[in-house]
């Protein structure tokens, strides 16, 4: 019978546990694109855009530090009849929003296009973003 | 049926401008019947999700998104088959195709034109803070975006020196010298001439 594993029997302690968010990564006329879909079922929708826009500067950074360039880097927040469209080509994130709740519970999508980056160092940075959307802390 | 193909960068305001559109035709048409639609949409992303479409749809019109590919290769018969769809079904005055930034227009336009029968005029919107960086990086792609085009829009004029926006201008008409360019900024909102010239042609 087989034994599933837990991250702690596979030698990591219970602080350095993540959830590992699916990342889809494309490739097309030599840039990559990669994208994620998240729900967080008790966040605001006002701290989840903020989260988000963080999370957008964030992996702009990593992009620009690498030396590649971003195609463009966006996320929409959605939640009980509000949404959030956020996007950055240079790090500074533009906010778009249409309508306001206060419930908690949103699900944000997450997009990035980027040329002359490996596989490997964007599905990372996109992975750090979203562990970012999610808890609103880098690492 | 009038089709636009919006082709340009990532990030050089096609999204922008197709929202400017849409406000502008709902401003413009306040008093028409609901049943007649002026506007379909076509949107493309490579990605596996398609982030445009929480900004479009809340302009109220119908977004036909279609994601994780290409309408300018991989995806050009789920393409042709949505312009056949659209033209029978919604008849609408004008349906625009929001190409991805990675997309040859060219290669688009002759799939419409080939497979569902319509010709398509191309606008190409140009990124001045960040044409020479898209030039250096992905050079065939630039030029092959900018040879296609019916009209150049050289956008974000805000955020360039004058000398820096000669020389994109310049970089531009070397290449395209017959093709009308027009300067433009949509960083507080999309100049009515600009979607007039786009949706009209004047």
């Amino acid at each position: 019978m087989a034994r599933k594993l837990t991250g702690a029997a596979l030698g990591a302690s219970k602080a350095v546990i993540r959830r590992k968010t699916p990342v889809t990564v494309r490739s097309h006329e030599g840039a990559l694109a990669a994208s994620c879909t998240l729900d967080l079922p008790s966040v605001p929708f006002a701290q989840a855009i903020e989260q988000t826009g963080a999370a957008l500067a964030l992996l702009a950074g990593l992009v620009q530090a690498q030396g590649a360039l971003i195609g463009h880097i966006k996320a929409g927040v959605e939640a009980d009849g509000a949404s959030a469209f956020l996007s950055t080509t240079d790090g500074r994130v533009s906010v778009r929003t249409a309508g306001e709740t206060a419930a908690a519970g949103c699900k944000a999508q997450l997009s990035a296009i980027v040329v002359g980056l490996s596989k490997e160092v964007l599905e990372a940075g996109v992975q750090r973003a979203a562990d970012m959307v999610r808890t609103g802390k880098d690492g | 049926m009038k089709i636009i193909i919006l082709s340009g960068f990532l990030g050089s305001g096609k999204t922008t401008l197709l929202m400017g559109m849409t406000a502008y035709l709902s401003r413009l048409h306040d008093d028409k019947a609901p049943a007649h639609i002026d506007l379909a949409i076509i949107e493309n992303e490579i990605g596996a999700v398609n982030i445009d479409d929480y900004a479009l749809a809340d302009a109220g019109y119908e977004v036909f998104g279609m994601t994780a590919g290409c309408i300018c290769c991989t995806m050009v018969s789920d393409l042709t088959e949505c312009v056949r769809d659209v033209s029978e079904r919604i008849r609408p005055d004008w349906l625009i195709v929001e190409a991805t930034g990675l997309a040859y227009p060219q290669s688009i336009a002759k799939a419409v034109k080939e497979y569902a029968g319509f010709d398509a005029s191309i606008v190409c919107i140009v990124d001045a803070a960040r044409f020479d960086a898209f030039l250096q990086a992905m050079p065939p792609l630039a030029e092959g975006q900018l040879a296609a085009a019916d009209l150049l829009l050289v956008n974000k004029t805000d955020a360039v020196s004058s000398e820096k926006l000669a020389s994109v201008r310049r970089l531009v008409s070397e290449r395209c010298p017959d093709t009308e360019l027009l300067l433009l900024s949509m960083k507080d909102g999309v100049d009515e001439a600009v979607i007039r010239r786009v949706l009209y042609g004047a």
